[in-house]
């Protein structure tokens, strides 16, 4: 019987429908399920599904948005559980999250910044579109130790580049370690551009931020 | 074919060396020393020269100079006063001192090149009048000026119209990015200018006074050569230009492409790597003091310990030697006589219940400096010669005085002389240099100072040598600066030196390519203390002038690089030094790169003396596949490397 809530919830999703899935979030907190596992196996794999659907063409953009708004409105029933069990005070590093100038697609990296709040890192989300300028200006003043970047969008890709250039430029790329993540992005594009680390997916990218800080 | 020589100089040292060699055999004609004069070095550079044929003289057709002037001057926080104009920037690099004149004005570049803001011209032309007073040179710096360097031209343009000043622009003395580390270094490339060309003036002055009619070449910190005129332009470039002349020179006489390189001097050991023939070169930039650079130099690692190191001690029957430098006692008792009665007076006082933080046998001389800010009663105690620190403090009209004494020697009133490893060598009848009675009187009373004999203090002297030299040697090699290699190393010393009892760890390291020693002291150290990484250490023939040979067995060898990238409007862009240029398609922006880089080098190879450069270009497509499957082009990036000899071979 327990598979059914995240089945349905996995469906709420897919069917494009927030008020489902936010009650079945609800639902699934209610009986006890672990907040992490809601995530991982319902919420995740139905956003993987219609990334798959929206690669192949199966799939628009809108439709692929609205199944976002669904996914971020379980997660927001979701969070507030998720931190409170986690529950350790301690802060294990600071991380900051952008989608880099260009792509407005910001799933991916709210589910980083959920995980990566799950695992005890304090996250700064500054959203999607950031120019370069604006992602170093964030960084210097919130004093992360991490920049993770996003991106969906391959034409979006050489502004990573670009952005490990400002990092240099300006002076502090050794200050903080740079991650790398989003659909279209490798491991070698990741090592290519110069950054300290590579997701492929949002539980590897927590991975690689504590293997970063030595946690 | 008419012989041609070479004519290498180390100027800086406590010595400034001479060789000349012959370009035919490669082997060492003549090699000279004299003196270093300081600050002006081009007498000690004449008086080097002063004992060789002229007619030898008059078969050289080429002059390169290696010199400490650029790192001293940077380690000592000396040259001229500079200004530093920031275009674009939010800081001033945090290295640059709050008293220098600094003017930070709007504008810069993006990453792409394009402008991040308009420059602000006005406000340098409000503020230049007096942003120039009493200054030497001046340095502009802009923010992405690798990328788009319109804003440094424009500002230096305004500068030289008006002023009569050295200007220097950030992306002609470093195209790698860090805005700050450009800045920084373009700064100390101003306040070089002034320095370097002292010293160029005085040495061209000095060959024309031998008749030598060769162009003068200066060794960059990567033993590469450049020529006098350009050197006015980047002295910067000759930061630690000595050391990288050694690794090229202990090349030359050794013959081998891979070695440890270990010059030994009189104050400092310097190591460095030779791979595949090459100077290993320091990623990061040169790095000297506190100053961090852009300066491609060769990765060296600088030890304070040489010949002329102070021996002292610590704690019961334990030596330090090093990292101060002082005059051994055989070389000052030279010109003082009078020093080996005062020996000998210790001697007879000497017991080994003092204090073991005095050293029984240093002595301070006046170093003839104006001394103003010198106790009066202090100012007679010189006038008969050096003083010893042990006879002042036993002596109860005098002891209060000994206190000062080191206040003195930091202000450089006085300089200090005592044992040194120098002197070791003097007593054992191993060197002979100076005054060797008070050589051998000097270790005696270290000796009973320390409740040792003789033979087990020189042991321990060259123990502690050995210990340094292989700690620095393990952490060099292994990239490190960690406490715990440095543990291990020491545990790892002492077992190959005293055999441990029961059961422990035994660790054993090995080098895996030879050692070469190079500088004076190299043949009384180094073999012993390598073998314990069982390295063969080889100290070839005239190794005591390696540097004055590197400086002239090294090419002109130019590096540079240019990068294609798409635009936003679909567009390509062309970065190289002289700037951004747009082109509809990639093939154009390439063509156009290769020409432009190819021009250049030409030019420059021609104001560094080839007549006939080697000229490589590579061009490299940096494409990327996607988790997707198809491709994205990153950049194409253009690098060209030119080199060859200066003038050698080719006059007729």
């Amino acid at each position: 019987m327990s598979e059914i809530i995240i089945v349905q919830l996995r469906d709420a999703i897919v069917n494009l429908d927030p008020d489902k899935a936010k009650e079945m979030a609800h639902r699934g907190v209610d009986e006890g399920f672990d907040p992490l596992d809601m995530i991982n196996e319902g919420i995740r794999s139905a956003l993987d599904r219609m990334g798959e659907r929206f690669a192949s063409g199966d799939l628009f953009l809108p439709e692929l948005m609205l199944s976002a708004k669904a996914a971020d409105a379980a997660v927001g029933v979701l969070e507030p559980e998720l931190l409170s069990r986690g529950g350790s005070a301690e802060r294990i590093g600071k991380v900051l999250l952008a989608t880099v100038k260009g792509d407005i697609h910001d799933i991916g990296k709210n589910i980083v910044a959920l995980l990566m709040k799950a695992a005890g890192f304090e996250v700064v989300d500054i959203g999607v579109d950031k120019a370069g300028e604006e992602i170093v200006a964030a960084a210097k003043e919130n004093r992360v130790d991490v920049i993770g970047l996003s991106a969906l969008l391959t034409t979006t890709m050489p502004g990573m580049k670009e952005m490990m250039e400002l990092l240099q430029e300006s002076g502090v790329r050794d200050q903080y370690k740079v991650i790398v993540g989003g659909a279209p992005i490798t491991q070698e594009f990741a090592e290519m551009i110069g950054a300290d680390g590579y997701g492929a997916d949002a539980t590897r990218a927590v991975d690689v931020t504590k293997k970063l800080l030595g946690r | 074919m008419k012989a041609e020589y070479g004519l290498g100089i180390d100027a800086g040292g406590t010595y400034t060396d001479v060789v000349l060699l012959d370009f035919a055999t490669g082997r060492v004609l003549r090699a000279r020393k004299a003196p270093t004069t300081h600050p002006d070095h081009s007498e000690g550079i004449r008086n080097a020269l002063a004992n060789l044929d002229s007619d030898l003289l008059a078969r050289v057709n080429m002059v390169s100079l290696a010199t400490t002037l650029a790192t001293n001057a940077i380690v000592e926080d000396r040259g001229a006063k500079a200004g530093l104009i920031l275009v674009g920037y939010d800081q001033v690099p945090p290295d640059i001192p709050r008293t220098t004149p600094v003017l930070m004005v709007d504008g810069g570049h993006t990453v792409s090149g394009d402008e991040k803001a308009p420059l602000d011209l006005g406000a340098i032309e409000a503020e230049l009048g007096a942003f120039t007073a009493q200054m030497d040179a001046v340095a502009v710096a802009g923010f992405f000026s690798v990328r788009n360097p319109e804003h440094e031209l424009r500002v230096a343009k305004l500068i030289r119209e008006r002023y009569d000043l050295p200007v220097v622009r950030g992306h002609r003395i470093s195209m790698r990015l860090d805005a700050v580390k450009r800045a920084t270094t373009a700064w100390w490339n101003a306040r070089l200018i002034p320095l370097i060309k002292n010293l160029i003036r005085a040495t061209t002055t000095v060959l024309l006074e031998k008749g030598i009619q060769a162009p003068l070449m200066v060794v960059r910190g990567d033993g590469t050569l450049m020529s006098a005129q350009s050197a006015l332009d980047r002295p910067v470039e000759t930061m630690l230009s000595g050391p990288a002349a050694s690794i090229l020179g202990a090349k030359h006489l050794s013959g081998l492409r891979n070695a440890l390189i270990v010059d030994m001097g009189g104050t400092t050991t310097d190591m460095a790597t030779l791979s595949g023939g090459r100077v290993a070169i320091d990623p990061e930039g040169a790095q000297v003091g506190r100053w961090k650079t852009h300066v491609e130099a060769a990765k060296v690692r600088t030890i304070g310990i040489g010949g002329d190191s102070l021996i002292s001690p610590r704690g019961d029957r334990q030596l330090t030697v090093g990292p101060r430098r002082v005059v051994p006692l055989c070389v000052l008792a030279e010109q003082y006589p009078q020093m080996v009665q005062m020996l000998k007076t210790i001697q007879r006082r000497i017991d080994n219940s003092q204090s073991r933080n005095v050293i029984p046998c240093s002595f301070y001389a006046a170093s003839g400096q104006q001394n103003p800010g010198m106790d009066p009663s202090l100012r007679g105690l010189w006038d008969r010669g050096p003083v010893s620190e042990f006879l002042l403090f036993q002596d109860r009209r005098t002891w209060s005085s000994a206190w000062s004494l080191e206040q003195y020697e930091r202000r450089g009133l006085v300089f200090r002389s005592s044992l040194t490893p120098t002197d070791i060598r003097v007593a054992s009848g191993q060197f002979s240099l100076g005054n060797p009675e008070a050589a051998r009187l000097g270790m005696a009373i270290f000796a009973r100072h320390m409740g040792m004999d003789e033979s087990d203090f020189a042991e321990a002297v060259e123990d502690e040598i050995k210990k340094k030299l292989l700690t620095e040697a393990v952490l060099f090699l292994g990239d490190t600066d960690g406490e715990a290699l440095s543990h291990m190393v020491d545990r790892w010393f002492r077992q190959s030196s005293i055999p441990a009892d029961g059961v422990s760890l035994d660790v054993k390291m090995s080098l895996t390519a030879p050692v070469i020693g190079v500088g004076a002291p190299a043949k009384a150290y180094l073999p012993r203390a390598f073998s314990l990484l069982q390295a063969r250490c080889i100290v070839p023939e005239s190794y005591e002038v390696s540097v004055a040979v590197g400086a002239v067995v090294g090419m002109v060898d130019i590096t540079m690089t240019g990068k294609v990238r798409r635009s936003d409007t679909g567009n390509y862009y062309l970065h190289t030094v002289a700037g951004k240029e747009c082109f509809a398609t990639l093939e154009q922006a390439i063509e156009q790169g290769r020409c432009l880089l190819e021009n250049i080098a030409r030019e420059r190879m021609q104001r560094n003396h080839v007549r006939e450069p080697l000229i490589d270009l590579v061009v490299e497509e940096k494409r990327v596949k996607t988790a997707y499957g198809d491709g994205i082009h990153l950049e194409t990036e253009l690098r060209l490397r030119a080199t060859g000899r200066p003038n050698v071979w080719k006059r007729g």
